[in-house]
């Protein structure tokens, strides 16, 4: 438990939430390892993909981020692949889905498809009521050559073994942007890979199915897996690393894309010059090496609980 | 709509605008695909995605990486596009 053994005169260990908190009151336990925050499903920054593992996260608190259809956000993530050339499936990076629903919850998520090499976004009130998406990275032709770039792959799938362009320790900053518009067109959405965006989509006014219809219900957030279900889509081969995740109350721009990706190196999201919109913030320890059963420290403007 | 696993060979005849989804099999050899052509040279029909996406959680060392098989929503909503 580090060196903070109480919060305003209660033991931490009867604390599972801090909720309606400003960060700067809660600069006391910034750095501190907080063993209340750690389960089996928390993991600091590490999934070991294939073993249907992922870090969860349940918003009972209204943390904001209960986003529909039409709101505008963002969403972003540091990424080390770890699935291998035989993974020959999908991979959920990011979703949310109400608590306790199911595939059309008011889904949100982002997946990468490892047998077609395509970055998926998706979000969805039921079965024919779906926005959809994706980037796809190996086709150095027309309005794909722009992804090509940007995610330096080549002509071989993302993976493990072919991780493209990178930043600090091998990670890559996924941005995902979306305006107010319940459309996946390129003119309401953006997705970047570390700095630069990845450019035009491949359905460029949207794979529109229905109209979603999305509530402001609370969250369960995954990362590495499905949100709906059991833990399931996790990957194949070694750990999958995730760091410093955020989620933001606005559709960010290209420049506080750039400010992010910080040529390479994790901010301090709190210091970026959008802060005020951020809403979810999940830096996790000890820089990708954390194992299993390690603590996860709770930084920004979120009202949340970890468990 | 028909529901096929096929061979490379017969895969690689296939005209690709006629192809909804498809996904090779792990030692790529062989392919499932959903198509509105009937393909009579087949070696597993099914009735449905239901069906397919079932045989695929049966036989998933064949077919998937991660120790699960392919989910009806995958099937059904990931269109294949030749060469991306």
């Amino acid at each position: 438990m580090g060196t903070t053994s109480k919060i305003t005169g209660t033991l931490a260990t009867a604390i599972n939430k801090v909720s309606g908190v400003a960060i700067s009151s809660l600069a006391n336990i910034i750095g501190q390892a907080i063993a209340l925050f750690t389960n089996a499903n928390s993991i600091a920054k590490s999934i070991t993909t294939g073993t249907a593992q992922a870090v969860y996260v349940a918003d009972s608190n209204s943390m904001g981020v209960e986003w529909d259809d039409d709101d505008d956000f963002s969403i972003s993530f540091w990424i080390k692949p770890g699935w291998n050339t035989s993974l020959n499936t999908n991979i959920h990076l990011f979703s949310s889905t109400d608590v306790g629903g199911g595939v059309n919850s008011d889904t949100f998520r982002i997946w990468y498809d490892d047998g077609n090499n395509r970055l998926n976004v998706q979000w969805r009130s039921g079965g024919t009521q779906r926005r959809h998406n994706f980037w796809t990275f190996h086709s150095n032709s027309g309005k794909y050559a722009p992804a090509y770039a940007a995610a330096g792959t080549g002509t071989t799938y993302w993976n493990s073994g072919n991780r493209g362009n990178v930043g600090d320790d091998d990670y890559t900053l996924i941005t995902f942007c979306k305006g107010t518009a319940n459309s996946a067109a390129d003119s309401n959405i953006d997705m970047y890979w570390n700095g630069t965006t990845l450019g035009t989509s491949h359905y460029t006014n949207g794979n529109h199915v229905g109209t979603p219809a999305m509530g402001n219900n609370d969250k369960q957030i995954f990362l590495g897996s499905a949100s709906w279900g059991s833990y399931h889509k996790s990957g194949n081969n070694t750990e999958t690393k995730f760091d410093g995740v955020t989620m933001w109350n606005t559709k960010l721009t290209a420049s506080d894309i750039t400010e992010l990706w910080n040529s390479g190196t994790p901010m301090d999201a709190t210091t970026h010059s959008a802060s005020a919109e951020l809403k979810g913030y999940w830096e996790f320890e000890t820089d990708g090496t954390a194992t299993v059963g390690e603590d996860m420290t709770i930084n920004g403007n979120s009202n949340i609980e970890a468990r | 709509m028909n529901y096929y696993i096929i061979t490379k060979e017969v895969f690689e005849s296939l005209s690709n605008g006629s192809i909804v989804f498809a996904h090779r099999s792990q030692d790529t050899n062989r392919w499932m695909v959903t198509t509105d052509d009937v393909i009579a040279d087949v070696l597993v029909t099914f009735n449905n995605t239901s069906e397919l996406s079932v045989y695929s959680f049966d036989n998933h060392t064949d077919w998937t990486g991660d120790g699960e098989g392919i989910e009806e929503w995958e099937i059904e909503e990931t269109e294949y596009l030749n060469g991306l």
